[in-house]
């Protein structure tokens, strides 16, 4: 007896059809699992047949073939375990199916062709429950007693069911994946154990809708700009970087506040967009990270330790996983300690720096996640530390020092928009300081240069000041003509790279945003210079 | 001693200098008592060290070293990077230097070395930036005097005070403490191309393939000491080797010059003893050529104007082009004592960013002030 249930694969970012067919045959006991399965997959077979069991359901001691279609595509995951169990008690009669069923009469064409027989099955089932299978994804874990757990990886393959020429409509998802489901806007039903679908489909009962909760409370950023006093030099280019989203490095001996500021940045970044949402979700989803099986509506921080191998940080592994920074997706990959990470993880950044994205090719098949974040890098001056610090004296030689920064290759710098210097604030200044402006106000100024950019760039592909392309430069970065001549005196006396001065070009227009100005004025360029204290070769009167 | 050496003598100079453990005045030594070098080669170590005073050991170990050294191979390696071997019986070593009481016997040069009026200008290998100031401005206005610099092409004092005369198509010497060939710290490799392209030269006594081992350079010192009229100290600290080349310059007789620091640094602890024990206080060229002795004047192409620093006014010039508020900047940064940060600078005017960037814009391009490390300085060039 064969049947035949659908249900979602995962691959990369995106979610593909799959067709779970289960044939009940007689012959010796066996239960093999076909259409390359990963171990997870395999292993259902103890949780699928004590599940079956503790359901009050018997289980046959019959050959019992499962292929998961198409079969040449890799499988990987718990979800199958649900549509598997259902396929084996549908073909066991316990799914009360007479009657046509869309997906038998779709084989009564094999059949006439000598295919397979599928006689008994459509006599046997109900027209009702039929239709129900036809149109409905299933997905979900089953524990031994028969009840759902919740899965990674919802959001994903979910969407995969809203493109136009898909003909399932419904989904059944584990009550732990409501939330994730209902945010799919899709027709969602939640289930907590596999009677309840039995009885569902048996027309016997009903099964909740997928609901988004009521209490949508806002989360709140408990860390405020407010608390930052003084470092007002850091605090405008951090404003820079929300409103373009600039990478940006920030130097500064041990207490100078890198890490103060670092966490206060998420605060002045603009909310998520519902589809940006999803697009987070998505990849926390199949991380297996959503917390309470909620929408990610906060703009992601990442700051992995510098131990992070380069797999973890970029992506990878033999059943591929995103890494930190597509985790970072339309957030903030912070990594502190810079230049302690190592060589190897810092140079796998340029990749995604650049196009913004990771590839991650195997033999079989190449991987694609998204990796649109804003770097904030931080750093010591040098391995002791107090190189530059006002009151410490630095012990390190000048070839510890030059060694210690050479870590960060210039292509890696070049790809960093801005740069900043930090210094600590002694004590007795610190008392005496006002505090900072609120995260609120600086925030209003950000969304306004985000408005100007979303406006200027709306039908391209570039969604922010620092993501453009030459031609676009070229059209929204005119060099006023007064300028002109400070780019020159940049390039010769400061010693700029032509990859510089369009990174100055990008953090010019941003500060021209940030004022709300059309055209790009001299005092725009002159500050986005200032932000780029790594590429400077320091006093012209010293060389020679 | 001013007869000419022959080749087979120059051979064995060659290779008595490959031994360079030993202090050259028992060299020296050696070569009166037996005349010459080859005939010091022709003993025994036994003999030597009977009749020498040393040990049994330190002569097995100078002619296992001697023995070892292939002279023709060593005037080969030199030649092909473009060096040339100076035996003290030749015209061209360094009047000054013949005069001191352990000179090498010989000298691997790379470049020209013209008689000269030469000064030494040492100091700290990581100066404070009152030193590189200081030293940059000394430098380069001696320079301009027609004095040559000699130094050691180390880090700090030594690469600026190069670094300021090459800048200013001066004369300068630059005494290693390794062989020709491995020149250390790398980083002054072009320093190094620079220095004898503008007529200088790179000087060693070591092989040509010696490495730079601590020991070296004390020996070094003497030689810097030893080539100069007078010895300039700018910034080290107790036990720098700045100290030891005033220590050989004293015992050479030779002037002993110090620029004064602030007592609470460190890097002033040198200097300061030194002018407590004697040393002349430098704080113009002037001093320096006010060292010389009247024989080597004459040589100077003394610049009376040169000497009190010529930048002065455009420095003046510079600053009235300047609005109010890029004076009001630039005073505050030319006061701060070790550079002041956006920050600071930010909260001491109570300016907005952008206003203190575009002035700090100008004030750099100006070349009035530096940046470096996230600190604006007052630059070198306004000096």
């Amino acid at each position: 007896m064969l049947s035949k249930f659908w249900s979602l694969g995962l691959k990369g970012m995106d979610g593909f059809i799959v067709s779970v067919e289960v044939d009940i045959a007689s012959g010796l006991p066996t239960y093999s699992v076909v259409g390359l399965p990963d171990t997870p997959i395999k292993e259902s077979k103890g949780r699928v047949i004590a599940a079956i069991r503790n359901s009050g359901f018997d289980f046959p001691a019959r050959k019992i073939t499962i292929n998961l279609a198409p079969a040449e595509i890799k499988k990987a995951g718990t979800h199958f375990d649900l549509p598997m169990a259902l396929g084996i008690l549908l073909s066991l009669g316990e799914i009360n199916n007479s009657g046509e069923s869309g997906f038998s009469s779709s084989y009564q064409a094999k059949k006439s062709e000598g295919g397979f027989n599928l006689t008994e099955v459509a006599r046997s089932a109900g027209s009702a429950a039929a239709e129900k299978i036809k149109n409905t994804a299933f997905i979900g874990e089953l524990a031994l007693d028969g009840s759902l757990r919740p899965v990674f990886g919802v959001l994903p393959m979910i969407m995969a069911l809203k493109k136009k020429n898909s003909k399932i409509k419904n989904i059944i998802v584990p009550s732990g994946n409501s939330e994730e489901a209902a945010a799919a806007k899709i027709n969602a039903l939640k289930a907590d154990s596999i009677k309840d679908i039995v009885n569902y489909l048996n027309g016997e009962g009903e099964l909740e809708v997928c609901r988004k909760s009521e209490k949508n409370e806002e989360v709140q950023i408990s860390e405020d700009f407010s608390e930052v006093k003084s470092q007002a030099f850091a605090k405008r280019a951090l404003e820079i970087a929300a409103a373009g989203f600039h990478n940006v490095i920030m130097v500064g001996p041990p207490g100078s506040g890198k890490s103060m500021l670092s966490k206060r940045f998420p605060s002045i970044l603009p909310s998520l967009s519902y589809e940006e949402c999803l697009e987070v979700t998505k990849i926390y989803s199949i991380s297996g990270l959503i917390k309470s099986s909620k929408l990610m509506s906060l703009r992601p921080f990442r700051n992995p330790h510098h131990t992070i191998s380069n797999a973890a940080l970029i992506g990878g592994g033999s059943n591929p996983r995103p890494g930190e920074a597509s985790l970072a997706h339309y957030g903030v990959l912070f990594l502190d300690e810079f230049s302690e990470f190592s060589r190897a993880a810092i140079e796998s950044l340029r990749e995604p720096l650049e196009s913004r994205e990771i590839t991650i090719a195997r033999v079989k098949e190449s991987i694609v996640y998204p990796a649109k974040f804003i770097l904030i890098a931080a750093m010591n001056p040098c391995p002791c530390g107090y190189l530059s610090h006002p009151q410490k004296e630095c012990a390190c030689t000048p070839l510890q020092v030059h060694k210690y920064r050479s870590k960060i290759s210039g292509p890696i710098l070049d790809r960093i928009d801005m740069h900043i210097q930090l210094s600590p604030i002694k004590y007795d200044e610190w008392a005496s300081l006002p505090s900072g402006e609120k995260s609120s106000d600086i925030k209003k100024r950000v969304l306004g240069a985000v408005a100007i950019q979303q406006k200027r760039f709306s039908g391209s592909k570039t969604s922010a000041n620092s993501f453009m392309s030459i031609s676009e430069m070229k059209k929204y970065c005119k060099i006023p003509e007064s300028a002109g001549r400070i780019l020159e005196i940049a390039m010769n006396k400061m010693g700029f790279s032509a990859r510089s001065l369009d990174k100055i070009l990008k953090v010019s227009r941003t500060i021209a945003d940030l004022e709300g100005s059309e055209d790009l004025k001299k005092e725009h360029i002159m500050e986005a210079v200032q932000y780029r204290i790594l590429d400077k070769v320091g006093d012209m009167a010293l060389k020679y | 001693m001013n007869k000419k050496l022959s080749e087979e003598e120059k051979l064995s100079r060659i290779k008595l200098n490959s031994f360079f453990f030993l202090r050259t005045d028992w060299i020296w030594r050696f070569l009166d008592i037996y005349g010459s070098a080859s005939e010091i080669l022709k003993k025994s170590p036994k003999e030597i060290a009977v009749e020498g005073g040393l040990s049994f050991d330190t002569a097995q170990k100078l002619f296992d070293k001697a023995l070892n050294c292939r002279p023709d191979e060593e005037i080969k390696l030199a030649e092909k990077s473009g060096a040339r071997l100076i035996f003290f019986e030749d015209d061209e070593y360094p009047r000054l230097l013949k005069e001191i009481y352990d000179p090498p016997l010989m000298l691997y040069v790379k470049g020209e070395i013209k008689p000269q009026v030469a000064v030494a200008i040492v100091g700290a290998r990581k100066p404070t930036d009152y030193g590189i100031r200081v030293c940059h401005k000394l430098s380069g206005d001696i320079a301009l005097n027609g004095i040559t610099v000699v130094s050691g092409l180390a880090r700090g004092i030594d690469s600026v005070a190069h670094g300021a005369v090459v800048k200013n198509k001066g004369n300068t010497l630059a005494v290693l403490g390794s062989g020709l060939n491995v020149l250390y710290p790398r980083e002054n490799k072009n320093l190094s191309e620079k220095i004898i392209e503008t007529g200088g030269a790179l000087i060693s006594e070591f092989p040509m393939s010696a490495e730079p081992l601590p020991q070296h350079f004390p020996r070094r010192n003497r030689i810097i000491s030893g080539l100069s009229y007078s010895t300039v100290v700018i910034e080290g600290s107790y036990k720098s080797g700045s100290l030891i080349t005033a220590k050989s310059a004293l015992e050479q007789g030779r002037e002993i010059l110090a620029v004064p620091g602030h007592i609470d640094s460190e890097m002033s602890k040198g200097p300061n003893k030194l002018i407590k024990e004697g040393a002349c206080v430098c704080e113009t060229a002037m001093d320096i050529i006010l060292s010389l002795p009247s024989e080597a004047l004459g040589n100077l192409n003394l610049k009376p104007k040169g000497v009190k620093s010529g930048s002065d006014r455009s420095e003046k010039v510079k600053i009235e082009k300047l609005d109010e508020f890029e004076k009001e900047v630039y005073k505050l940064i030319e006061g701060s004592e070790r550079g002041i940060a956006m920050d600071a600078l930010v909260h001491k005017i109570e300016a907005s960013v952008p206003a203190a960037s575009s002035a700090v814009f100008e004030l750099e391009t100006a070349g009035l002030i530096t940046m470096s490390d996230g600190k604006y300085k007052k630059s070198l060039m306004s000096n």
